[in-house]
């Protein structure tokens, strides 16, 4: 005996799932200013964003010769939690939108 | 870290006076605890005054101990100061905040460059941008002091 196969009524969905929006990042950007030392810098970076010597200088002196450095890119919460870190070690720290450079 | 306690030994009658220069400065409170104008444009508005708080209330206790650990009878009669591991990241923050209000607030007559490459004629300064001047550049030593201290490869 057979059976007919019953009817679907399963719909199929032509709706694709939704791709995640793509979130435009945040940059943690370090301006440079004529009071804190360079040394102090470097053991900023090192301490606060986990830099090795070789990239907390590398940071540092670009800081110093072009006035500004990203120092770190990603979500905005934890932008923020760098910038405001590294303005209570009194640098001239601020966060803005990938694109939006000033 | 070394975990070593940090003697610093100065000459007690030139830091004497500096000392009674830096320490009104240090004691400062609220907004006057604050050494820079944070940049908060990117920051949501009704967030602005809580960070702002949260800034001057750490550089507050930064400075609060800096005065604590320099404001002795040792330091003015011996110039000794001597202090702990655990306070070396306050010291060397406060020092950074100290130096930003000298210059700000005193010495805003000299250009960046003068003081980034350490070119100041002392001899044409007033008395009291060389007071803040010194003042300025014995906080620098301090944080090298401290810097060598925290991290021994840092030798610059």
């Amino acid at each position: 005996m057979s059976v007919a196969a019953p009817k679907t009524t399963k719909k199929t969905s032509t709706r694709k799932k939704a791709a995640p929006k793509p979130t435009t990042p945040w940059l943690v950007v370090v301006c440079n200013d004529p009071v804190n030392l360079m040394s102090y810098v470097v053991l900023v970076f090192k301490k606060v964003l986990g830099f090795t010597e070789a990239k907390a200088r590398k940071h540092m002196l670009e800081v110093h010769k072009k006035g500004r450095s990203v120092v770190w890119t990603g979500e905005r919460e934890r932008a923020e939690a760098y910038a405001h870190t590294l303005q209570t070690w009194q640098l001239a720290a601020h966060i803005e939108r990938s694109g939006d450079g000033r | 870290m070394e975990d070593k306690r940090l003697e610093l030994k100065l000459p007690a009658p030139v830091v004497g006076p500096l000392l009674e220069y830096l320490l009104p400065l240090a004691r400062e409170t609220g907004e006057g605890a604050l050494a820079f104008d944070p940049d908060l444009k990117a920051i949501e508005a009704d967030f602005r005054d809580d960070w702002r708080n949260d800034l001057a209330n750490q550089s507050q206790d930064d400075q609060t101990r800096f005065a604590a650990i320099f404001d002795t009878e040792e330091f003015r009669k011996e110039g000794i100061a001597e202090f702990g591991p655990e306070d070396c990241e306050p010291l060397l923050r406060a020092a950074s905040a100290l130096r930003l209000k000298l210059r700000t607030r005193k010495l805003g007559a000299l250009a960046d460059s003068a003081l980034e490459n350490g070119e100041i004629d002392f001899a044409r300064l007033n008395k009291e941008e060389q007071t803040a001047i010194t003042a300025y550049m014995l906080l620098a030593s301090l944080q090298e002091i401290v810097i060598r201290h925290l991290d021994p490869s840092e030798d610059e």
